[in-house]
């Protein structure tokens, strides 16, 4: 798989994800005109990772850590139903026996996006890991 | 007495690219008035979503209804005494305000908690709109504002009403 990479604009965050190192970033504000739109490529993209891991786990290869990281400073409401589409695949790869390892970045004193991450935690029922941006 | 103080003030169109205008705007006038982080982000969430909400309606009506040149929305910022109150108004159409107000009416009557649980079961049963709203923006506003959503009517024909909703976030 290639490595995905989005750049950041205004309204719309950076999204990395490195396939060789398992390793996905999001970061930014994310309110896109379409969120839909956006977040397409990145689900396709999080599918595609989905069902090679899959194939890994049916074929008894080796299971490995997947580090994923949020660090928005904003998302609305449409973006979190992405987010949240995001993370079911990454239950799903969790239940697989994968070692998903979720990182959570607020700002000081942003208790939104604290609640945020830790009520996207709840309804998935996902560890995340909560880290201050100081 | 009271002098409130308006701090935004937009009337027209409401698009995403007035959104985000209206967001940079709120942005700069944060960073002036030292707004703590906290603060800044529930106006920005209720702000943004309140919008929203209205900019997707409004491309729902737009096609077939002159009635939108008559009476156009509006966003303001209000500062008082112990709380920033933002007035959004928009117009509706009167068979869509039963459900919008038996919805308001219900999310006010809940608890911080419930909210939160509503919020949690609204994104994971994945009931949402097909503008991609799910509802969740009033639940955000809601949550955000962590306060009783007001709202009023002005009726205007016997088919449309003019909404307004006015949400205070304390200091």
């Amino acid at each position: 798989m290639e490595i995905l990479q989005i750049a950041k604009t205004e309204f719309t965050p950076e999204v990395s994800f490195n396939p060789a190192t398992n390793e996905l970033n999001f970061e930014g504000v994310s309110r896109p005109e379409n969120a839909s739109e956006f977040y397409t490529r990145v689900i396709d993209w999080v599918t595609s990772y989905e069902s090679q891991l899959y194939k890994n786990h049916v074929l008894g290869g080796k299971k490995f850590d997947v580090n994923i990281s949020f660090n928005f400073s904003y998302f609305n409401s449409a973006s979190s139903k992405m987010i949240y589409q995001l993370l079911e695949s990454f239950r799903r790869i969790n239940m697989m026996g994968y070692n998903i390892k979720i990182a959570w970045y607020y700002d000081e004193g942003d208790d939104q996006m604290l609640e945020d991450g830790e009520e996207l935690s709840e309804a998935l029922d996902i560890n995340f890991d909560f880290f201050e941006n100081k | 007495m009271e002098i409130p103080k308006e701090l935004i003030q937009y009337t027209g169109e409401i698009n995403y690219n007035v959104i985000s205008q209206i967001l940079v705007d709120l942005k700069h006038l944060s960073d002036q008035l030292k707004f703590p982080v906290g603060l800044y982000k529930r106006i920005l969430c209720v702000t943004d979503e309140a919008l929203e909400n209205v900019s997707k309606y409004y491309k729902t009506i737009s096609e077939n209804n002159d009635i939108i040149n008559f009476k156009s929305p509006f966003y303001t910022l209000i500062e008082r005494t112990d709380c920033y109150q933002i007035q959004i108004g928009s117009l509706i159409q009167v068979n869509s305000l039963s459900q919008f107000v038996e919805r308001i009416d219900k999310i006010n009557s809940y608890s911080k908690e419930q909210i939160k649980n509503l919020y949690k079961k609204t994104i994971s049963d994945g009931v949402f709109s097909t503008q991609g709203g799910a509802g969740l923006g009033i639940i955000i506003i809601a949550r955000s504002s962590e306060n009783k959503i007001n709202y009023t009517f002005e009726s205007l024909t016997e088919n449309w009403t003019y909404l307004t909703l006015k949400i205070e976030i304390s200091k």
